[in-house]
């Protein structure tokens, strides 16, 4: 246990067998909710807003039978102003980003949000999840832009009513299972094709003036 | 009568009517749909702006009080009644307008603030319903002054332009107030106890669980009756009278001791399960902290058993002592907390008065709840004295009775057989898988009937509406225009200024990013 740790901004080392799965969104859009949904299969109707990190964890029987510890980690959707602590991107294997279809605005501040994310986790999986559709089902027949365009899977979901919660987060255990035995999964890859095309590549690589002198 | 708390808010809140013009002509007002205003960023009064970020800052905050549980508070408290959640939305607004624009409205500032309002406007002996609000805003200032640095997304080093832009072409993030606070206090368990510190670094950084405890000065963590005590303990160790610049000055201060004593305490709390268990374990140790240790803390179905002030006040001994270097806890130097002259500065007479410490004291003061005498003679009084007298001597008053009939304020209330988990059954059906997955098919229907993601962006909706000015508050005619009222005629004299300060540095980047096209935001780098 070497006192550096605490130097590193981007916290302890954790156990190696552990997924990390992080949640990104905005304030209400339910996050939490979702997590509790998936976590005790119960939905109560009421919510505390998360004002500071949480930490979930579960045991999760993988596909081949193995088990793994996976950490669900959730926080105020208000932190993103707070260039939220370094920690909750350390070492995440996939990303569930979610965004509620009764307020646009929380689907206009996705891009903000996944910029933020590929800053600290540049390959990670995303999943996109659009969630509270019980509100109003019909909104399942819209196109959402977001997800083609970045090419991420995309549900629809409700954690009121459950649906598509336990698949997403199964799909994103997967989706980070992978990540964390091979790297870039395919799907990232593919990802990462895509952008090639698109100015937030430029952006990333920042390099393009030459300034930073590295590729 | 003019600095009172009504006028501060009739004054602050934004209008449904629009900005207010400060000139007679309302064309004067930038008016949105003038084409002289289109081209040219910045010139001309941002009244308009200023409106508009106003409303989308009273909506920030109504989305929170709109899931505000306070624990063992029966849900109903808030959520029947618009009224108490008003009241707690002003306050906030002014709070985060006028005392820390910089820091500005943050998750959990919300639920200090229900506390707060709980405790004034629970109080048997009944506190004058029209000085609730104003009251709740004082003692709320004075509260998240002592945890600002928690809240404050700011780095512990104010950084130039030029530093920050070469931080976000290297990818460098300084650290942030709250992290390095965190830090701070869990450098300290280092040298008190060594090994419980490098236990717990080894798998979680410090901020995962303090900040969630700190941060809400532990309202999550107990009975809110023992969060009452807690926040009494708190307040009354303040320097007396509060430094009152805590909230606008922009230099990062470190916690108060008492609240880093006070994690420090937590943490040493679970010392045994965290040194014995797995990580699992430590990590539920930390993560759904129990106070007292042993998980007979909270009982099932979320509510919280109370430990009672005896217990809060033994909590707080032991953080003393902890901060002292005297881990064991043996305080037997110390006398019981509750014959400790618990303010220790300034105050010449007794100072054990608190929002719930024994009633002794001001059992006179409580027949005079709305006069103006009891001039600083209390705790809280000295904490708040910069502000209307009658205000707090009623304070005092409440603050004395709270403990005296917490029997049945707070026992009733808490108690209750509502399980505020209770779950309505919500269908069977928890995983109907495939309903919906992948796409939702159609691609055609960018923007329809509803419209909810149509692409016109239109801006954001105005004022949800406080519909009506805030009534003219009745304690502006109680309040004397006196000095006392200085502390809080400040904030308004300077607000233009401190704003203007404020919102030209860090603030005006976040506060005026236009918002990009959905997809818009990417373009900015190329």
């Amino acid at each position: 246990m070497s006192e550096s740790k605490m130097e590193d901004p981007g916290g302890p080392q954790s156990e190696a067998d552990v997924i990390k799965v992080i949640l990104l969104g905005d304030s209400a859009v339910g996050k939490s909710k979702l997590i509790e949904r998936y976590l005790m299969d119960d939905y109560n109707p009421r919510q505390d807003s998360t004002y500071a990190l949480t930490l979930f964890r579960k045991n999760v029987e993988l596909d081949d039978g193995t088990s793994a510890k996976v950490d669900f980690w959730d926080t105020a959707g208000q932190e993103r102003f707070n260039s939220m602590h370094p920690s909750y991107y350390y070492q995440a294997h996939i990303c569930i980003l979610v965004f509620d279809v009764t307020r646009k605005q929380t689907y206009k501040q996705l891009s903000e949000w996944y910029r933020e994310l590929r800053e600290y986790c540049p390959e990670i999986p995303c999943i996109l999840v659009a969630n509270k559709i019980d509100v109003d089902y019909q909104v399942t027949k819209k196109n959402f832009k977001f997800a083609s365009q970045h090419n991420l899977p995309f549900f629809f979901v409700s954690a009121a009513d459950g649906t598509n919660v336990v698949k997403i987060f199964d799909e994103a255990i997967r989706e980070g299972v992978q990540y964390k035995i091979n790297g870039k999964t395919d799907f990232v890859t593919e990802c990462l094709e895509l952008f090639d095309d698109s100015p937030l590549t430029a952006a990333n690589s920042g390099d393009s003036d030459g300034k930073d002198g590295h590729k | 009568m003019s600095d009172s708390y009504g006028t501060l808010l009739s004054s602050h809140l934004p209008s449904v009517h629009g900005p207010k013009s400060e000139s007679e002509d309302p064309l004067a007002i930038d008016d949105p749909l003038s084409s002289a205003r289109n081209s040219s960023e910045g010139a001309g009064d941002d009244s308009w702006k200023k409106f508009y970020s106003a409303n989308e800052l009273l909506n920030e905050i109504k989305i929170d009080l709109s899931r505000l549980y306070i624990n063992s508070v029966p849900p109903t408290y808030f959520h029947s009644s618009p009224d108490r959640v008003e009241s707690i939305q002003n306050i906030l607004f002014l709070s985060c307008t006028l005392l820390h624009p910089s820091i500005s409205y943050r998750q959990g500032m919300h639920e200090l603030c229900g506390l707060v309002y709980y405790a004034i406007s629970e109080d048997p002996s009944g506190f004058p319903p029209q000085h609730v609000e104003a009251a709740v805003w004082n003692v709320f200032d004075a509260v998240l002054s002592t945890v600002v640095s928690l809240y404050d997304p700011r780095t512990v080093e104010q950084l130039t332009e030029q530093q920050e832009r070469i931080n976000a072409k290297n990818r460098v993030r300084p650290k942030t107030r709250p992290v390095h606070t965190c830090e701070l206090i869990f450098a300290r368990l280092k040298v008190i106890d060594r090994p419980l510190h490098d236990r717990i670094s080894s798998f979680i950084p410090p901020q995962l669980f303090l900040l969630k405890w700190l941060r809400l000065l532990c309202v999550r963590e107990f009975h809110v009756s023992d969060s009452i005590h807690i926040f009494d303990n708190i307040i009354s160790s303040l320097p007396s009278p509060p430094p009152r610049d805590t909230l606008t000055n922009l230099a990062y201060k470190p916690l108060p001791l008492v609240i880093s004593n006070l994690g420090l305490a937590l943490v040493l709390e679970v010392r045994d399960t965290v040194m014995s268990s797995d990580e699992n374990g430590l990590l539920e140790a930390l993560m759904r902290y129990q106070y007292p240790a042993g998980g007979n803390g909270r009982v099932e179905g979320g509510q919280y058993k109370r430990v009672g002030r005896q217990g809060i006040d033994g909590l707080f001994e032991r953080a003393e002592a902890i901060g002292k270097g005297n881990i064991g806890g043996t305080s037997t130097t110390r006398q019981p907390a509750s014959t400790l002259p618990v303010v220790a500065s300034s105050s010449s007479s007794s100072s054990s008065s608190s929002l719930s410490s024994s009633s002794t004291t001001t059992t006179t003061t409580a027949t005079t709840a709305t006069t103006t005498n009891a001039d600083g003679d209390n705790g809280v009084m000295n904490i708040l004295s910069k502000t209307s007298s009658s205000i707090m001597t009623s304070m005092t008053t409440i603050a004395s009775k709270v403990e005296e009939s917490k029997p049945t304020w707070l026992m009733g209330k808490g108690g209750g057989g509502s399980d505020p988990f209770g779950v309505e059954d919500e269908g069977d059906e928890r995983d109907e898988e495939d309903a919906f997955v992948g796409g939702g098919g159609g691609t055609g229907g960018g923007s329809d009937a509803t419209g909810i993601f149509g692409l016109s962006s239109s801006p954001p909706q105005p004022a949800a509406p406080l519909d009506h000015p805030p009534p003219a508050r009745e304690d502006a005619t109680q309040s004397p225009p006196s000095p006392v009222e200085t502390g809080k005629a400040k904030p308004k004299s300077n607000t233009k200024a401190t704003l203007d300060f404020l919102t030209g540095g860090l603030d005006s980047e976040r506060s005026t990013k236009p918002r990009a096209d959905v997809f818009g935001a990417f373009d900015d780098d190329e």
